[in-house]
């Protein structure tokens, strides 16, 4: 749109002011509308089902749902671009969209990582596809905002002791009109808004890389861990002999007891690494639920828009992150120690 | 198949990952110690000691755990990346 070329007419000039003051009018119109500023509930919530399932009981957590949704979304694209390949002539749409993603990808991953990126591209690849997938899936319509009426487990009142709980019962019937201690659960929320989920990434993440490890080193992947080896040469009783013999045994013992630290620092590392990776993740995907529900909440029109482009872009990034630390732990847990590349 | 602009974008990518996941691996250890120390000392009794402890501890462990994380890993893959660009430089395909 070229407003400097609009704003030379007349016309243009009239059609700008009413864009803008339509524009106005709307975020005002929206402002404060929302009766009711959804519950915001750290833990997924629960949604109560009229039948039993296994494992979960009467009741699912509503981050499953949307999971199911991303593979659904994955295994259709996998299945149409499988059935372009058995095509004969030139290739489908789909096909070419597929190939051109995939090569965007394994070039990415090429440039990081050099000719290992083949053998981490599968698992990497759907790591950045799921989860950027069921990023932008949560920011859909109906997301958070489609649900049914159900006891909501991260309301206040489940946690007040039992003297106070039916006074705060009372109050809470009187305030919300009728709901008591009920909220609304929506059938979706972002996969990723989910602690589990992300944690399940995250340790699939970090098992992968010892799996990787061990296929490229052996067992000498585990030296990394348990290391009671010294650098320096034993010392020879022949030529040192007296306290510079013990000095230098005492040396290599020092030595040893250091690389034997430095393996332990290398497991809580390791350990460690799956925090930083769920929480990130989680963080991020939860933050940006919040945020749109409360902006959603006090602009009903126009504001939403700038953040649900910001909401995809974070998506995205956050895919892009949590994929390229994956290939970097493959690409370190794959280098033996001397930096010779196997 | 390299271009130099996915190149580019693999390094910003990089860069930002790094950046990402050093700066949680100093934050968390400390959280996770209050943490602990908070539940622990609920459970005994002993507020503020134990949360003090494991915080301290967490604080501590924390830089410990990225300076062997960056020397380790990060610096060694930093350096094979210039590596690489430089001789991508010197002999074009």
């Amino acid at each position: 749109m070229n407003i400097g070329a609009a704003l030379k007419t007349r016309r243009g000039r009239i059609i700008l002011l009413v864009v803008v003051l339509a524009t106005v009018l709307l975020c005002g119109v929206g402002v404060f509308g929302g009766e009711e500023l959804p519950v915001i509930s750290l833990a997924a919530e629960d949604i109560p089902l009229p039948f039993s399932v296994p494992v979960f009981g009467n009741h699912i957590p509503n981050t499953l749902p949307s999971t199911w949704l991303t593979m659904i979304i994955l295994i259709l694209i996998a299945l149409a671009y499988n059935r372009s390949l058995r095509k004969d002539g030139p290739p489908s749409r789909i096909r070419i969209a597929v190939e051109a993603l995939a090569e965007v990808m394994l070039d990415f991953m090429e440039n990081a990582v050099g000719e290992k990126a083949r053998l981490f591209f599968p698992l990497v690849a759907t790591f950045f596809l799921f989860i950027a997938v069921s990023n932008w899936c949560g920011i859909l319509p109906g997301f958070g905002s489609v649900g049914v009426y159900a006891v909501h487990h991260g309301a206040p009142a489940e946690h007040v002791d039992d003297e106070h709980a039916e006074e705060v019962a009372s109050t809470e019937h009187e305030e919300e009109g009728g709901h008591e201690n009920l909220a609304l659960v929506p059938f979706f929320r972002s996969a990723n808004a989910h602690l589990s989920t992300t944690l399940a990434l995250a340790l699939i993440s970090v098992a992968a890389a010892q799996y990787f490890g061990f296929r490229a080193l052996g067992i000498s992947y585990l030296d990394k861990y348990f290391n009671f080896r010294a650098s320096s040469p034993k010392p020879d009783p022949a030529t040192q002999k007296g306290l510079e013999g013990i000095i230098s045994k005492m040396a290599r013992g020092m030595e040893i007891l250091i690389n034997g630290i430095v393996g332990l620092l290398e497991i809580i590392l390791e350990a460690l690494k799956v925090l930083p990776f769920s929480f990130r993740l989680f963080g991020n995907i939860f933050a940006g639920e919040v945020l749109l529900f409360v902006v959603s909440y006090l602009f009903a029109f126009v504001f939403p828009l700038i953040f649900l482009g910001l909401e995809l872009f974070v998506g995205l990034i956050q895919g892009l992150i949590f994929a390229m630390l994956t290939l970097v732990f493959f690409s370190i847990a794959t280098t033996s120690h001397h930096g010779e590349e196997h | 198949m390299k271009t130099p602009n996915s190149s580019k974008w693999s390094d910003v990518a990089w860069v930002l990952t790094m950046g990402a996941q050093g700066g949680l691996m100093i934050a968390l250890p400390v959280l996770i110690g209050l943490g602990i120390g908070f539940f622990l000392d609920k459970q005994f009794g002993t507020v503020p000691w134990i949360s003090l402890v494991l915080t301290l501890i967490g604080a501590i462990l924390g830089p410990i755990v990225l300076y062997r994380w960056v020397t380790s890993s990060v610096a060694p893959q930093a350096e094979s990346r210039i590596k690489n660009k430089k001789r991508d430089e010197e002999m074009p395909e």
